[in-house]
């Protein structure tokens, strides 16, 4: 009995060990593919960069200039566009590089869920370029408000800073996770039902709860009025 | 031809003319309550102290829906000889009434002034407010005179202004750029300009029309380029500004942007004409000084203390992106003093990252100079607190003591700006 048991387990191994063994060599090909891909991403960059700073594109745009390096910089993000550029064409070749390397190994489980995965990466990667975006908009929204807050002299800056990123990045959030097709019919009555619910409590609470506030604020907004320091800055 | 373009009537209007010795330029907005009193000063000026020249009048428009361009065309100037005109000329000054392209400001007011004075060739131009009720026709002399008989190429005004009257210019626009350029302007941004049509000419070869220098940032245009540019400037005393009660500079964040922004710009585009210059010196006065009575500014300052308080709790992760570590604990401290004390030396500093980090594009220049806000109303509420019981003398020396300042540490400006180049 023991015997055969053993019997058996070394028959299993053996089996294992030849589908180890039978995998290796695609394997081997994947990470052949990949560092391939990764070298041919790192020339692509470098040449890249060259192009763009001999065509004058890069990388010192002017300091007021409009264009991509102005929303990047707006945004908060590195203004250099050979450096976007760059990135965006390395990763793109490793991406290459793993879809080329899957297709080589045999029919497999591993090839299967490999397969799988590669078939949802762009799904994934829309829905993770849309969190980072909502991210940079967040920040970017939020620095805005607590400047205007502050410069406007009203106490709730902080408070209100934090609202505002907090809401951008739900929205961003809610907008990947339906990208993905992740509880789709849930995220759109939850958010219906948040934002309506923002939406309303910030027009009562201005509305009525600070209906003299917002009147002067109206006021002061149509008629233009300076400042109230007495000062005249120019 | 550079420059904006004109409309087919005032092309034709400008053939006809040919070539004019004089021109002066009227920006306006709806300001038909005060542009016949500087239109009737700017002709009796001309006719007084140039009867003899062809002066040309032009006003840039930027669509206004009041009565100020039929106003600067049929204004009569009345009678010569009740205001000393001793040779009356043949013909006053033609004038011209045209609206300009571009963004709406002054800047682009000034561009289609520009262009008419390089399509005239006119020797010498000069540019006042059209909302001034204290110009007379001396004005017209000592903007134009320097440059048409005394060999200079841009004027700048001097005014006599009260203490808090110009809290830009005297905290960041004059210090800065007398550090810069190592020229003594007082007024850098005071609005009313002569120069040549040289520099006229000049001007319109910039490429960022459509940038800050469109509206406010106008002014320190002017200047910035025509000292980097190492022409022939002067101050003429003028007297005392009064303007129209509605200030168009009373909006603070946009002014500040625009005026902060395109002095940094030129700095970046101009590094070689103030990297090596140190020191500052004095540059020809017209004019006759003399004291003026002012009306008094009355300082409300718990508005410009809560701002700053506020802004030394809220903002530091704001300012952590361009501000030294050393700076923001200055300004912990000041918000912390009583009354509120934000040293000269910690401003300079301040002021002098600031424009590093527009140099090396730290943050997005309107967020850099929004953050720059609060900053600049704890120096000036540090100021006014200084100054409440201070002659005027002593109110002013406070400012060249603060321009001293600018000079002394000009060095780190340098380190921060360029820290691997030689310093001088």
């Amino acid at each position: 009995m023991i015997q055969k048991l053993g019997s058996e387990i070394g028959i299993a191994l053996e089996r294992l060990l030849e589908a180890f063994l039978a995998v290796i060599p695609a394997l081997l090909v994947l990470i052949v593919a990949l560092a391939l891909g990764a070298a041919f991403g790192l020339l692509l960059r470098t040449l890249l960069r060259v192009l763009l700073r001999l065509s004058g594109r890069s990388p010192e745009p002017a300091i007021t200039a409009k264009g991509p390096a102005g929303i990047l910089r707006a945004a908060g993000l590195p203004s250099n566009v050979d450096r976007l550029a760059g990135s965006i064409s390395f990763w793109a070749a490793v991406v290459v590089s793993l879809v080329v390397g899957i297709n080589a190994l045999q029919p497999s489980a591993l090839r299967d869920a490999l397969s799988g995965l590669v078939t949802l990466l762009p799904q994934i990667l829309i829905a993770t370029l849309l969190f980072v975006a909502g991210l940079g908009l967040a920040a970017l929204a939020r620095r805005s408000v607590l400047l205007a807050a502050v410069n406007a002299g009203l106490p709730w800056a902080r408070a209100g800073a934090r609202a505002v990123h907090g809401v951008v990045l739900v929205f961003f959030t809610a907008i990947a996770l339906d990208h993905m097709g992740l509880g789709r019919a849930i995220l759109v009555a939850a958010f219906s039902i948040v934002m309506g619910g923002i939406v309303l409590a910030l027009a009562l609470a201005f509305g009525l709860g600070a209906r003299d506030l917002a009147r002067q604020w109206l006021e002061k907004k149509l008629r233009a009025e300076a400042d109230d320091s007495g000062i005249r800055h120019l | 031809m550079k420059g904006p373009h004109l409309l087919p009537e005032v092309s034709a209007r400008l053939a006809r003319i040919g070539k004019a010795d004089i021109l002066v330029g009227i920006p306006s907005f709806n300001n038909e309550r005060t542009i016949g009193h500087v239109v009737r000063a700017v002709v009796a000026g001309l006719a007084r102290h140039y009867p003899d020249a062809k002066a040309v009048l032009v006003n840039s428009d930027g669509g206004s829906t009041d009565r100020t361009r039929e106003i600067v065309e049929r204004i009569e100037v009345g009678s010569l000889a009740e205001i000393l005109v001793d040779a009356i000329p043949p013909s006053l000054a033609e004038r011209i009434v045209t609206p300009y392209v571009g963004l709406p400001g002054k800047g682009s007011a000034f561009r289609t002034i520009f262009r008419i004075a390089e399509e005239l060739d006119v020797t010498a131009c000069c540019v006042v407010d059209s909302d001034l009720r204290s110009i007379t026709p001396e004005w017209i002399d000592l903007l134009l005179t320097p440059i048409l008989k005394h060999g200079q190429e841009f004027v700048c005004p001097l005014y006599a202004r009260h203490r808090y009257d110009g809290t830009i210019t005297n905290t960041i626009v004059f210090p800065l750029t007398r550090a810069l350029y190592g020229k003594t302007i007082r007024q850098p941004i005071g609005g009313d300009f002569g120069f040549s049509g040289d520099l006229a000419s000049r001007f319109l070869e910039y490429d960022g029309w459509e940038g800050p220098v469109a509206r406010f940032g106008i002014d320190i245009f002017m200047s910035s380029t025509a000292l980097a540019e190492g022409r022939k400037v002067a101050q003429a005393f003028l007297g005392a500004k009064l303007h129209d009660p509605k200030d168009p500079g009373g909006d603070l964040q946009p002014m500040m942007i625009q005026v902060v922004s395109t002095l940094f710009e030129i700095m970046a585009r101009r590094e070689d004409a103030w990297w090596d210059v140190t020191g500052a010196a004095a540059v020809p006065l017209f004019g006759f000084p003399h004291a003026v009575g002012l009306d008094a500014v009355p300082v409300k300052l718990d508005g410009l203390l809560r701002i700053f308080h506020q802004a030394a709790e809220d903002l530091p992760p704001v300012w952590e992106a361009f501000l030294s570590a050393h700076s923001i604990e200055a300004i912990r401290t000041a918000a912390a003093a009583s009354p509120v004390n934000l040293s000269d030396e910690a401003w300079v500093r301040i002021v002098y990252e600031t424009a590093a980090a527009f140099r090396h594009r730290r943050l997005a220049p309107e967020v850099l100079i929004r953050s720059l806000v609060p900053l600049y109303l704890g120096k000036v509420a540090t100021f006014v607190s200084e100054t409440r019981e201070m002659t005027d003398d002593e109110a002013e020396a406070r400012w060249h003591a603060l321009a001293a300042i600018y000079e002394r540490d000009k060095g780190l400006l340098r380190a921060l700006w360029a820290p691997g180049r030689r310093q001088p």
